[in-house]
């Protein structure tokens, strides 16, 4: 009760000055404002002289605007006036002003916010009410290509930390008024802008009321980056698996937004959070769309068959050396026993502690300096290891099962879906080690029931398999050619049932006409 | 829109049971699970018209509803008392066969805790759950089976099929008795019916079902008796036998795991679903509201059951190729004939008055 109270007190709506109307005199406002920004230098005021004779004063946060723009739109335009009074009633301060007409402010809250928004606002003395004129400026990074999600072919945007900047990216990709963007505030502190967006239509109501209510629960101090959305607008706090798939590609929101699924975006944030999501998104690449449909469908398998090879290879092989050699061939059995003679562990130690080493060689190796990242994994893979070989701590199969492995979770394109297996594979490992094959079975039952009973935002997580919508597998395992799938994908998506024109498929103009001539 | 995928499931579930069936009829076993559906056809055909008069009421609630709380309510608790044995004959058979074969040297206890576990979460994440998992589960395993079944026929010879019929028709009708057993467990799908999204489709799919799993059960035997001859009768789990003696290209030397896994996934789901019948029958012969307190205590109870029922793998085999042929069938056709006849005659009376 105590915390909640406290962070009540610290909200903006319930400061003293919150609610006070303005001064019609200068001074007064501006010392008002003075000791509500006191101890923040970059608050900056300047005062200057109307020709009329009264003062007036811009109040803005330095680095967030313009400067120059406001010299030369703003203050030169007012203060060289010919003596003609600014009308504050049409929302026009002065005839001749080259700015969009600003938002008229009564209250001190209002003020601060605004000021605080990056927005410049002007004070009058002898006026009830301020005005607010957004002359954004500062610094900002440019657009570039992410460097989490790059492709070959495709589009080579992502979003930058800009809210507008990565809005308006999306409006150039689909250009219709149904693309719907509800703009929102999350936290109290740091009062964070986030969007909704979605393609009216296309997304389901329902999933839109029940995401309009889970956002508007979150409570925090801060939001600093959509993440810290995700973990409260997700189905299932306790799941391993990620349940929202977050990208850095406009490109990818914009496809998802077409099956009929919603983005959030964050102020502060490149990454835009996607959902209702299904499993198997996470093992599809932007690319599969780009290229070809024959390679994608043939890289589409390798991606889940080494994700599959990613999460049980390291428990096969305990299981297989604990508990069943009869199942691999005698030489290779051979093989291993002499590998494995003299290794001081039981196998599934053995496993842990290279599974556990390379997970550390990992998170030493993202952090480092690209200067000395090399120098990490030469030392950690190929010293250490072979000398742990050469010494008979480890065995040789058991370093490269373990380096299989790491190359295997390497080929998911997600990382929200490579974490998942990494936490997995210990699983598997310990269940491996105590039942052997059966304790895989019964632990991929334990996660079957646990995935089959998913939703993400009511679309069941393992769909299209698990509700028998056999037109969708199309673009599951495999990526049908394009010319295909010309039924919607429904998981998500209300809408028509049908996404393109028929007789799509190229070929002879005989052919598509449907009376062939021979 | 869900459940549509349990029934196909269940199917292939009851494959692999009996090659107890080539005791009885020899080298013609195999012909025998291709009768079994008949036995199905007939239950539909009774229960068909239940389902037409109450599309959203189980036979039990149908039994309820004519002949009164206290005989309908011994009813259920008898189809539920059933479905519990059942699923505790169900757990002991797949404690063995995993002790028997892949961990030797593991308490069978452990073994069947483990899948319990499984059984329980699922059971009370709902029906809903189980019907997803069921159709993760059954492409693979189809997929699993065919493959065993083609790597199979290299190791068999057909000629062990001759001569046929040598003894007539006879053999193969008592043998066809106990697919009819098995099969007749697939009355627990007409349970289910009032949960289908659409009831009505209720028989046809457990017709399906029901071929869909003979075929399955006349394949496998007829693989397994092309290998072994008629010693296959020896041979407790013939199919896993076939899968230990294939050898593809020095390199896949044994592919028996892959039988493994479809065993346990496959028991996995036929557990799971006896369990939901057997809690949700006892629910509604108690008229108990929720099922989800029914369900630990039940598993606690198959447990104890499983190992207290029967001594030894022998004696299970026994059991199962001379008791259960009529008690099973006694209980699955019995309780919804019942219905039926109350059913029908609460119909009559009320038609008469009218």
């Amino acid at each position: 009760m105590v915390m909640n109270k406290d962070l009540h007190t610290l909200s903006m709506a319930n400061e003293p000055w919150n609610g006070e109307p303005l001064d019609t005199v200068l001074q007064a406002n501006l010392t008002r404002l003075r000791e509500v920004f006191d101890a923040c230098p970059d608050l900056i005021i300047r005062e200057f002289l109307l020709p009329d004779g009264r003062r007036g004063g811009v109040l803005y946060v330095n680095g967030l605007i313009d400067v120059d723009r406001l010299d030369r739109d703003l203050l030169h335009p007012l203060v060289a006036a010919p003596p003609r009074p600014p009308q504050w009633e049409h929302g026009m301060p002065a005839p001749g002003l080259p700015l969009p007409g600003g938002q008229l402010l009564g209250r001190m809250g209002e003020v601060v916010q605004k000021i605080l928004d990056g927005v410049v606002v002007l004070l009058l003395d002898g006026e009830t009410a301020a005005q607010a004129f957004g002359i954004p400026g500062g610094k900002a990074r440019n657009i570039t290509e992410p460097v989490t999600e790059r492709s070959l072919r495709g589009p080579k945007e992502g979003f930058v930390e800009d809210l507008q900047t990565n809005l308006s990216l999306l409006r150039r990709i689909i250009k219709t008024p149904r693309l719907k963007v509800e703009e929102g505030l999350a936290g109290r502190l740091t009062r964070t802008n986030i969007a909704l967006v979605y393609i009216q239509g296309l997304v389901r109501p329902g999933v839109l009321d029940e995401v309009r209510s889970r956002l508007g629960r979150i409570q925090i101090d801060g939001v600093l980056d959509s993440g810290y959305l995700e973990e409260f607008i997700e189905d299932h706090p306790y799941s391993l698996f990620p349940q929202i798939l977050d990208t850095q590609r406009p490109d990818v929101v914009a496809a998802h937004l077409l099956e009929g699924r919603f983005a959030i975006l964050c102020a502060g944030s490149p990454n835009a959070l996607l959902a209702p999501i299904q499993l198997w998104s996470f093992l599809q690449s932007v690319e599969d769309y780009y290229e070809r449909y024959l390679i994608s469908s043939l890289l589409r398998i390798l991606r889940f068959s080494f994700a599959a090879v990613s999460v049980l290879l390291p428990a096969l092989y305990v299981s297989v050396i604990a508990f069943h050699h009869e199942l691999i061939p005698t030489a290779l059995v051979m093989t291993v026993a002499r590998a494995r003679e003299g290794v001081p562990f039981p196998a599934v130690v053995e496993a842990l502690l290279m599974e556990v080493a390379f997970e550390a060689l990992r998170e030493a190796g993202i952090r480092l300096p690209a200067s000395i990242g090399p120098t990490v994994s030469i030392v950690g893979a190929l010293i250490i290891g072979e000398a742990a070989v050469r010494a008979g701590i480890v065995s040789a199969p058991a370093v490269i099962i373990v380096s299989t492995t790491g190359i295997a979770s390497f080929v998911i394109p997600r990382i929200g879906a490579v974490n998942a297996v990494r936490m997995l594979r210990f699983l598997m490992l310990l269940f491996a080690g105590a039942f052997g094959l059966y304790g895989i079975t019964i632990m991929s039952l334990f996660v079957l029931i646990h995935l089959a009973s998913m939703r993400s935002f009511g679309a069941p997580y393992l769909s299209p398999w698990t509700t028998l919508r056999l037109w969708e597998w199309l673009d599951l395992f495999i990526r049908a050619p394009r010319w295909i799938e010309r039924r919607r994908i429904t998981v998500a998506a209300a809408g028509g049932p049908l996404r393109q024109g028929p007789h799509l498929k190229p070929g002879r103009a005989s052919d598509r006409d449907g009376n062939k001539q021979d | 829109m869900f459940l549509l995928g349990i029934p196909l499931v269940n199917g292939t579930v009851v494959l692999f049971v009996p090659s107890l069936m080539a005791t009885v009829g020899g080298r013609d076993g195999w012909m025998a699970p291709l009768l079994a559906p008949l036995s199905i056809v007939m239950l539909v055909a009774l229960l068909g018209p239940l389902i037409r008069r109450w599309p959203d009421q189980s036979f039990i609630q149908v039994a309820q509803s004519t002949l009164g709380r206290w005989v309908g309510g011994l009813l259920g608790a008898v189809f539920s008392v059933w479905a519990f044995h059942t699923n505790a004959i169900i757990l002991r058979q797949f404690g063995d066969f995993i002790k028997g074969t892949v961990l030797i040297r593991t308490p069978i206890l452990i073994v069947q805790l483990l899948i319990l576990l499984a059984v329980i979460w699922v059971a009370r994440a709902g029906l809903e759950v189980l019907a997803r998992c069921a159709a993760v589960l059954v492409p693979i395993d189809a997929l699993f089976l065919m493959t065993i079944v083609v790597l199979g026929i290299r190791e068999s010879r057909f000629q062990n099929l001759l001569p046929v019929l040598e003894h007539g028709i006879t053999p193969v009708l008592r043998a066809a008795l106990i697919p009819s057993a098995w099969v007749s467990e697939l009355v627990c799908l007409a349970f289910l019916w009032p949960r289908l999204n659409q009831p009505r489709q209720g028989p046809a799919v457990l017709v399906s079902a029901s071929i869909w799993t003979s075929l399955n059960l006349a394949v496998g035997s007829l693989i397994g008796i092309a290998t072994f001859g008629p010693t296959v009768a020896k041979v407790t789990f013939s199919l896993f036998a076939v899968a230990r003696v294939v050898s593809i290209a020095e390199f896949l030397e044994r592919i028996e795991p892959l039988l493994m896994i479809v065993w346990v996934s496959d028991n996995f789901i036929k557990i799971s679903v006896f369990h939901y019948v057997a809690t949700e029958s006892l629910r509604q012969s108690l008229g108990l509201r929720e099922r989800k307190p029914l369900v630990i205590p039940g598993a606690a109870l198959m447990l104890v059951l499983a190992a207290a029922s029967l001594d030894s793998t022998v004696e299970m085999a026994d059991w199962l190729m001379h008791v259960w042929p009529l008690y099973s069938p006694l209980v699955t056709f019995g309780i919804p004939i019942i219905a039926l006849c109350a059913g029908l005659w609460r119909m009559a009376s009320r038609g008469s008055r009218a």
